[in-house]
């Protein structure tokens, strides 16, 4: 049997992105998906307005933008009171690509970072990861976005630090560990 | 015992309204290679605008070397900053791999070292020459040595950047 495509022409997305060759490339690229709701904006600023006003369900954002920038637009989305959804899946697509950068994405709440140049298959993969594999949130005194811990490892056996962790819950039972530290 | 304040997450599963939203499936690798293809196409077409960003840099190094180096400021770094991120973006998707890597290390350069000065901007000038080079040869195909050549043009490039950051 035929594998059925995933239905993408109800999906708004709005693509934030001031240059306009490379909104041309983006939206060339998720139209092929089979996204039909595209909505571009020019900058931050300009963004988060589109954002309140057409409820968008997914948004890809450029980095540098001037007056507000893309990393400024994500946290008005996730922070402002006046956002219309601070769940709302972002993509950030940028051409830095050192650590540093991607952290602060990741620590202002992007959903997924994509280095640019990228390709389709890249892109869809993000996509796709956010489709599948959607991350729960955090909401701490210094931080609202996506869990910055992505990876689970199975084979992990040390504490949960987490107050409302409950992978390791307290062994009442025990009144001593014997550990051989030369073993 | 200390009065440590406790640091307390709430874990929120918001609705996952896109997937509710496309369904089961995925993409098949067709679409993907469609996607790519319209990706190279439409960079093709635009191909040119990296002829732009680079004679942009020109312009603004131009209007720099003019000015009193007491004058310059942040707008300028970020400026040029922002046209190195353009050319890193479309270099490979144009066919011109080396275009990306000469403007990344450029980008590397300008975020190690955050402020325009008048050897900062001499570096920035070598980097726009090569770049120019680069986007024209590839125009031309025409040269038997290009890979010897292009080794030689990166390793110019990362020798100014060290000997500016080893001065600095």
């Amino acid at each position: 049997m035929a594998k059925s495509n995933y239905s993408f022409q109800d999906i708004k997305v709005l693509i934030v992105e001031d240059n306009l060759p490379m909104y041309e490339l983006i939206k060339s690229v998720i139209m092929t998906f089979g996204f039909k709701k595209i909505y571009r904006a020019q900058d931050g600023k300009q963004g988060f307005d589109t954002f309140c006003r057409i409820k968008t369900d997914l948004i890809i954002t450029d980095w540098e933008m001037k007056p507000v920038s893309g990393i400024e637009m994500i946290e008005m989305i996730r922070k402002n009171p006046q956002s219309p959804n601070p769940f709302v899946p972002i993509i950030m697509l940028s051409g830095y690509g050192q650590k540093s950068h991607i952290i602060q994405a990741r620590d202002v709440g992007t959903t997924e970072f994509l280095i640019k140049p990228f390709c389709a298959q890249q892109l869809y993969k993000r996509i796709e990861h956010i489709i599948e594999k959607p991350r729960d949130f955090v909401q701490s005194e210094h931080f609202f976005g996506p869990d910055r811990r992505r990876h689970k490892h199975e084979d992990f056996e040390g504490g949960a630090k987490r107050e409302d962790d409950v992978l390791s819950p307290p062994h009442d039972d025990i009144d001593y560990v014997y550990i051989d530290v030369d073993a | 015992m200390t009065d440590q304040k406790k640091k307390k997450a709430n874990i929120i599963q918001p609705p996952n309204k896109l997937k509710q939203m496309a369904g089961e499936g995925g993409l098949d690798p067709q679409t993907i290679q469609q996607a790519e293809c319209a990706l190279t196409d439409t960079a093709k077409r635009n191909a040119r605008c990296v002829d732009h960003y680079i004679a942009a840099i020109k312009v603004h190094l131009k209007y720099i070397n003019k000015i009193p180096t007491d004058q310059w400021d942040d707008e300028m770094y970020s400026d040029i900053l922002a046209l190195a991120l353009d050319i890193k973006s479309q270099g490979t998707l144009i066919g011109c791999p080396l275009i990306t890597q000469v403007s990344d290390i450029l980008i590397t350069f300008m975020e190690t070292i955050h402020k325009l000065d008048p050897k900062v901007v001499a570096i920035i000038e070598k980097f726009d020459d090569a770049l120019e080079q680069l986007s024209q040869r590839d125009e031309h195909h025409a040269n038997e040595n290009k890979d010897i050549l292009e080794k030689q043009l990166i390793k110019k490039l990362y020798e100014s950047c060290h000997e500016y950051m080893r001065k600095a």
